[in-house]
This record gives structure tokens, C-alpha cells and sequence, in this order.
């Protein structure tokens, strides 16, 4: 458990593999869907310096994808193989750790996504893979995605609320681990990053509840953060 | 938008420490007016601090990117721009993200970078002692997916007399032991970006990286890279963002990837990372501050987080990009980009931005902080075509024995350019003043040390005639080792509280017992720099006492209304470069 709480970029897929999916529903809502045929769309020129290489790699790699702001939708053919899907998702954990270039780990849980587009664990990974290129809004559709085959995994929703904080929604935040808490409580530093957002939010009082939660619940909380709470704040 | 009057090189004095470096005047590092803009900023210098390398992304018309290689030879005053380029059949159109390097052993420096893409991969060259051009490049490591890479040159773990090269990149560490010709293949070191390798007095290599979340990861090795210790979070984050976007927690719109800066203090051993974080939102600002951590037992665990002082909380800003390095004697320096010089909100296109460097002498416990920049910089203005603007990643020091050159970008002059200042560590101060002509009005010897709110003051006095300058300050330094140094300098911090005055500074000639005339300029009645070359240095450097005697001169060169006109001397020193 103590391990988990150190947020490894991987780590929830761990327990998602674990906790496999059982059922999941296909997504409906097509609203809002980007054109093409599949695939990021490339862009001519962006933030990085190679970003118009890296919009290619990133292109290629999601080939038979399609993103929304909500969901990720496959648009190649699919086989509905789970055994398959488990075997390439463990496969591209393992390259996205010990090879550690995201365009090869974002192709790699694509291979799993297009083996079965039900299986929930294989776009947490596509999440992480996206992450890691800073692709925030991909990997928060990736994860809705995950959310909704498997509303019972909290490391998928623990992560959009990760992502939503990256995006300085520090209240969306709070809301996905306000579901996590519901089922799992104990889930890593979940009241630790809610005490966190909370007090980005100046919501001192909710900080100090949450951070309550997260001492009693012997959770990772960064020793920085009660002093930085009661310079604002003292405690209730 | 309300800009702060703020001077440039304001010292804030966090507290009371050593002797401060003397900071120079910007010195223009990418000098290739071809070069549309500069970003990600790295360096590294000869120990003597003669020789120093620089690196950046250079864009070139075309949509091209080439690795831009500042280099100077005499100690950073002047610079030649180079591009470095991997062999003809690793060329690719971007080739970015450079690092540097420098050994003790071999006085060995060396420039690397990435061709992405294509046939691309990561590729070193090597510039031998006393050179102005590199080697031939040569391929580390063939593999279009390399990204980020820095590099580091040491001993070998218990052979002080050996040197081992480590280049640590998303695909983890490979090694050289032949200074750069031929290199391993990649040890893989996880998941994570901004690997970076430091190595400890015994040897020992110690890496740090982001783990796309919350943690500041550290791995080290003890025998020389073939093996790590698993991965444990030196720190964790508070907040956390991608590396794309800033998602509005900085001014303007560019992306601020949360790499952090390490570096393992030479005289202690200890391990000292800084990164940033954010402290706290005012209204719909978040502010960004760096944070610490420090290790004293080789990673080990880690020291609780500590905030470094430079803002106050109520107060707007963000400060981001931080880099560290020790030099040999112990004092940890600082860069930064810092947002605080303009009160600003978060997001929007316009950041208006400035550098500061900092350095402590107690591994962070104090600092004191000067601001480089003379003026805000509007990161849009970065010469690249098309927004989002780019500050890139990083920025870089190059650390010598007695001088430091951070090493930075600045769209001052429209696009991103490089800069450096010269932050000397050689300063001689004054142990003796005098006023052979004029009156002091106020202040005394220690009113020169610090460029701060003290001053000397000298006030016109009675002269023999009419061609005598009524304030003459006669300033006495002794304990001049070096009696033969390449360069001697004298700076002086002051102005004139009246317009038509002339300065003049004189050095006394050991051979002729005479003073001789050096300089001559208008004085300003702002504050202003003097940084006076002094030829022939060891004809004003007495041998035995080392003593060394200066002048400064101020008379009327036109009509002057206020007949006890004043000069004011914030700081005078004298700079011994070996």
C-alpha cells in the first residue's frame, strides 16, 4: 500500500490490472467529436521545439483513435479480445517504463485500447503514456474513458483528478477524489491531495478536514504542506 | 499594468553574508544576428574560468533548429557563436536540447545535443584545453525517440585520476571512458524526464528527474553508473502540471515543465535539489516559488522543503526555471526567471519576466539575490513565429573557481537572445581611503563594499589650481597575491549630484612613482557602473604588500550651479582575474 502512495506514473495501473474490468459500456455521446478519421491531428507549430515532430509522433501513435474532451473513441477495427488486451496493456507498461519514450508507450496502449475497447486498464495507461508528453486534455479523455468502463476503479479517478489539478481546476479536483473517497477512503494520498487543492482553493476549513483525514488515515501528506496551511490558516 | 521601479541589479538582502560577487553588465552570448531566437540555455567553464561553453536551441530560417555553441577564450568578455552539428548521417532538421560539461582532471570541455527524428539521436563533441573549435561530433547514442538530455564528467568512483562521462536522457545511462569517443549502451533508469546527473567528490553519481506527477525523484549509483539504488522521492510537489501548458499559473503563455536543479556541494558531499512549487493563490493568481530540499547522506532521506525567501507572500510572482551549482568552494549559485519586477496577472499572452541570480554561502540556509536583467522582458517577443511563446525548459550556470556565468535568455532586443553577466568572485576591496582633494561629507570605508543604500560621499574642497580636480579619492587595496594577474579592473558603483562633471581614475605606477591616467568619462548623476580594464596590471600591483592605489578624479568640464557639488561612491573594488 505504502507504495502505491508515491503516485508512480504507472502505479494505478497496477491496480487496475488487478481490479480488471469486469463490463463497461461502449461510449454514445459522439457530441464534440474532432474531425479526421483518427489520430491527434498534427499541428504546424506549437509550444516546443519539435513540437511539429512531436505532433506527427503523437498522429501515428493514436492511429484508429479519435479524442474528445470526454472520451476517447476507436475508430479502427476492433477484435473484443480481452485475453489480448490484459497481455499487451502488461506489455506496455513494461515499455513505457524501461523504454520511457512516449510516442512508443502511447502506440503500445493503443495496440491494447484497438484489442478491446472495454478493457478500462489499457486507457489508464494511455493516460499515463499521453501524460507524458503533456497532453493533459488527451489523457483526461483517455481516463473519462476508463471511469466510465469501470466506475469502481479509484486509481482512474484518482488520476483525473490529478490531471484536473494540472489544468488548475482545483475544485474538479476535489470533486473526483470526493468519488474516490466514497468507495476507497484509503486510496494512496487521496485526502492529502484533497487538503492540497482545497487550499490552493482557499477553502482553509476543508483543508484542515481533509488534512485531519489524511493524518488519522496515516496518509503521505508532504511534510511542507501543514506549515504552508498554517501560515494562512491556524488550525480549527 | 503597473511596472515596479525597481534599478537593475537591485541587491535584496535576504541577510548578512560574505563578500558579494561583482555582477558585470550583460555580455550578449549568441551573437549570429542569423539566430532568430535562443531557448534552453545551458554552460560550463574551465575551472580558471577562461574557457567557457555555452549551448542553446538555435532557430534558423527554414523551420530549422540547430544547436547554437556560444564560446569564449577570454573569460567570458567576448564570445564567437559556433553550431555544432551531429555526423553528416545523423542530421536532422530539429536538433535541440543541448548540455555541457567540464572536467577538472583533463580541463576538458564538452557540448552535446539531440538530432530528433529521422536517424537522429543524442551527439557529443569535445573541445580540447585551450581550443576555439570542437572535434568532430560523434554519435552517443542512435535513437530518434532520445529526449532531454544533460551530461556530467568525474572520477570514477575511488580513482581520483580517471574521468567517466555520463549523459543521463529519457532512455536512462550511458557512460564514456575515453572522454567522449566511445560510449555504452543505455541503462534504463524508469519513467521520468530531466534526468540529471551530478557526481560527488568520491565518485559517487547521483541523478535526479520529474516523474510526470508530484515527485522529484533521486536515484544514485556507486560504482560508476553500471548499478542504481531504486528510485526515492527526494520531494513531493504540492502542485503539479504537464509539461505543455502552464494552464495560467505564470504571466504570459508558454509552457514551464517543473524540471528542477541539482547539484552536490564539493566540499561536503551534501546534496542540495531545488525546484518550484505553488505556494499560494491571491485572487486568481497562483504563485510559484522555489523550494529545497538537501540531503546529507548521499540521498539517502531529505530535509523537509523549505521555501527559498525571495518573495514576500502577499505579493504577486512566480519564479521558475530553477538551475544550481557549487563552485569548488563550497557557495551554491542560483538562476531563475522571477515575474515579481512587474506586478502582472497570471495567463494572458504578455509575461513580462527578468533573471535573477542568487547565492549562498550556508547550501541555501541564506542567499542574497540580484536581479541580471535591466529591464522586463515581454516573452512573447521571442522571436519565434508562432504563439504559444517558448522560454524553454531551462537555463544553465557555468561554474568557475572565482567566476560565475549564468547563462540566459532575454527578448530585450526582440527576439530571445542569449545572455550572460560576469559574476566575479575575484574582488579585492579597498582597506584604506583617503581624500587628496575634496571633503568626506558622510559615509566611510565600508560604504564600498556593498552596492547598497550606503555610500561614501565626497564633497568639493579646495585645490592649488585651477586644473586640479576638487574630489580626488584616493583608494588603497593591499594583499594583492597575484601580482602578475591577466586582467585588472576597477569598478566603481557612484554619480554626481550635478550635471558637466568629468571622472577620471588614475593608478599609481609602481616603476615611475607616478600616477598615471587610465580613464576618463562624464559622470552620470544616476548611479552608474564604471568597469575600467586596467593594461599592464602588474605595473600597478606592488610585489611584497601587494598594494594597489587608485584614483578617482571629478572636476567641472562646463558651468556648475551648485558650488559644493557631491560625489557619491556606492562600491569601489578591484577585480584580479588570475
Amino acid at each position: 500500500m505504502m507504495k502505491l502512495l508515491e503516485i508512480k506514473p504507472w502505479a494505478g495501473l497496477v491496480v487496475a490490472l488487478i481490479t480488471t474490468a469486469l463490463a463497461g459500456c461502449v461510449p454514445k455521446d459522439n457530441a464534440g467529436l474532432t474531425s479526421g478519421s483518427g489520430g491527434a491531428s498534427p499541428v504546424e507549430d506549437g509550444a516546443s521545439p519539435k513540437s511539429r515532430l512531436e505532433s506527427q509522433r503523437l498522429a501515428d501513435a493514436t492511429r484508429g483513435l479519435r479524442f474528445t474532451r470526454d472520451q476517447v473513441e476507436v475508430t479502427a477495427r476492433t477484435s473484443n479480445d480481452r485475453p489480448a488486451a490484459v497481455a499487451k496493456t502488461a506489455s506496455a507498461v513494461k515499455v513505457m517504463n524501461e523504454r520511457n519514450i512516449w510516442f512508443v508507450a502511447v502506440g503500445a496502449f493503443r495496440d491494447a485500447v484497438l484489442a478491446d475497447p472495454r478493457y478500462a486498464p489499457a486507457y489508464v495507461g494511455l493516460a499515463d503514456a499521453l501524460l507524458m508528453e503533456g497532453k493533459t486534455d488527451l489523457a483526461q479523455a483517455a481516463l473519462r474513458t476508463a471511469v466510465r468502463l469501470d466506475g469502481r476503479d479509484p486509481e482512474a479517478r484518482y488520476r483525473l483528478g490529478l490531471l484536473r489539478q494540472m489544468d488548475s481546476d482545483y475544485a474538479g479536483a476535489v470533486l473526483e477524489w470526493t468519488e474516490v473517497v466514497k468507495f476507497a477512503p484509503d486510496h494512496a494520498d487521496v485526502y492529502a491531495r484533497m487538503a492540497i487543492a482545497s487550499y490552493y482553493a482557499r477553502d482553509y476549513r476543508s483543508a484542515w478536514e481533509y488534512l485531519s483525514q489524511a493524518e488519522a488515515r496515516k496518509q503521505n501528506v508532504p511534510p511542507q504542506f501543514k506549515p504552508m496551511l498554517l501560515e494562512v490558516s491556524p488550525r480549527p | 499594468m503597473r511596472k515596479l521601479a525597481l534599478l537593475p541589479f537591485v541587491c535584496l538582502v535576504v541577510s548578512a553574508m560574505a563578500q558579494d560577487p561583482f555582477i558585470g553588465t550583460q555580455v550578449r552570448i549568441t551573437v549570429d544576428n542569423a539566430s532568430n531566437s535562443a531557448n534552453e540555455t545551458t554552460g560550463a567553464a574551465s575551472a580558471d574560468g577562461r574557457e567557457i561553453v555555452a549551448g542553446f536551441n538555435d532557430y534558423r530560417s527554414g523551420g530549422l533548429i540547430r544547436t547554437g555553441v556560444p564560446v569564449s577564450s577570454d573569460g567570458g568578455q567576448t564570445w564567437s557563436h559556433l553550431i555544432v552539428r551531429p555526423p553528416t548521417q545523423n542530421q536532422t532538421s530539429v536538433e535541440g536540447d543541448p548540455m555541457t560539461a567540464y572536467d577538472r582532471r583533463t580541463n576538458t570541455l564538452w557540448v552535446g545535443a539531440i538530432a530528433f527524428g529521422g536517424s537522429g539521436g543524442i551527439f557529443v563533441a569535445r573541445k580540447n584545453p585551450g581550443q576555439n573549435s570542437f572535434a568532430p561530433s560523434v554519435m552517443a547514442r542512435v535513437n530518434s525517440g532520445a529526449d532531454k538530455c544533460w551530461m556530467e564528467a568525474g572520477p570514477r568512483p575511488g580513482l581520483p585520476n580517471t574521468t567517466r562521462l555520463y549523459i543521463t536522457y529519457n532512455e536512462g545511462v550511458i557512460r564514456s571512458d575515453d572522454l567522449g569517443t566511445t560510449w555504452t549502451t543505455p541503462l534504463s533508469l524508469g519513467s521520468g524526464i530531466g534526468f540529471l546527473p551530478r557526481v560527488g567528490p568520491n565518485g559517487e553519481l547521483y541523478v535526479t528527474y520529474w516523474d510526470f506527477g508530484t515527485g522529484v525523484m533521486f536515484r544514485r549509483s556507486l560504482d560508476g553508473g553500471q548499478t542504481f539504488s531504486t528510485a526515492v522521492r527526494a520531494a513531493t510537489r504540492l502542485d503539479t502540471w504537464g509539461t505543455e501548458f502552464n494552464n495560467g499559473r505564470v504571466p504570459g503563455d508558454y509552457r514551464i515543465p517543473p524540471i528542477h536543479g541539482m547539484d552536490v556541494n564539493p566540499v561536503d558531499g551534501s546534496i542540495t535539489i531545488v525546484y518550484c512549487d505553488t505556494t499560494n493563490t491571491i485572487g486568481s493568481n497562483r504563485n510559484l516559488d522555489l523550494w529545497m530540499t538537501r540531503s546529507t547522506n548521499q540521498g539517502t532521506s531529505w530535509s523537509t522543503p523549505t521555501r527559498l525567501p525571495f518573495r514576500d507572500l502577499t505579493q504577486l510572482g512566480d519564479m521558475f526555471f530553477p538551475w544550481i551549482e557549487y563552485s569548488q568552494d563550497g557557495r551554491l549559485h542560483l538562476l531563475s526567471f522571477n515575474s515579481q519586477y512587474t506586478v502582472q496577472n497570471d495567463g494572458g499572452s504578455d509575461g513580462f519576466l527578468d533573471q535573477d541570480y542568487a547565492y549562498s554561502d550556508n547550501n541555501g540556509a541564506t542567499w542574497r539575490r540580484f536581479r541580471l536583467t535591466p529591464n522586463s522582458f515581454n516573452s512573447r517577443n521571442d522571436g519565434r513565429p508562432s504563439a504559444p511563446a517558448f522560454m524553454g525548459d531551462y537555463s544553465g550556470i557555468a561554474v568557475a573557481d572565482k567566476v560565475v556565468y549564468p547563462i540566459y535568455l532575454s527578448t530585450q532586443l526582440g527576439k530571445s537572445v542569449g545572455f550572460t553577466n560576469i559574476v566575479s568572485n575575484t574582488a579585492v576591496l579597498p582597506t584604506a581611503f583617503s581624500f587628496f582633494r575634496g571633503t568626506r561629507a558622510s559615509g566611510g570605508l565600508e560604504s564600498l563594499f556593498f552596492r547598497d543604500s550606503d555610500s561614501l560621499v565626497g564633497q568639493v574642497g579646495l585645490v592649488l589650481n585651477q586644473q586640479e580636480a576638487p574630489i580626488q579619492l584616493d583608494v588603497t587595496a593591499a594583499g594583492v597575491v597575484n601580482t602578475n594577474p591577466s586582467q585588472l579592473r576597477v569598478t566603481v558603483w557612484g554619480r554626481v549630484n550635478t550635471p558637466s562633471i568629468r571622472q577620471q581614475l588614475l593608478m599609481f605606477n609602481i616603476n615611475t612613482s607616478q600616477y598615471d591616467l587610465i580613464d576618463t568619462r562624464n559622470a552620470s548623476q544616476t548611479e552608474t557602473l564604471s568597469d575600467i580594464v586596467v593594461p599592464n596590471p602588474s605595473s600597478y600591483i606592488t610585489p611584497g604588500s601587494g598594494t594597489v592605489r587608485a584614483r578617482l578624479a571629478y572636476s567641472a568640464i562646463g558651468p556648475v550651479t551648485q558650488p559644493g557639488w557631491q560625489a557619491q561612491f556606492n562600491l569601489v573594488n578591484l577585480q584580479i582575474v588570475p
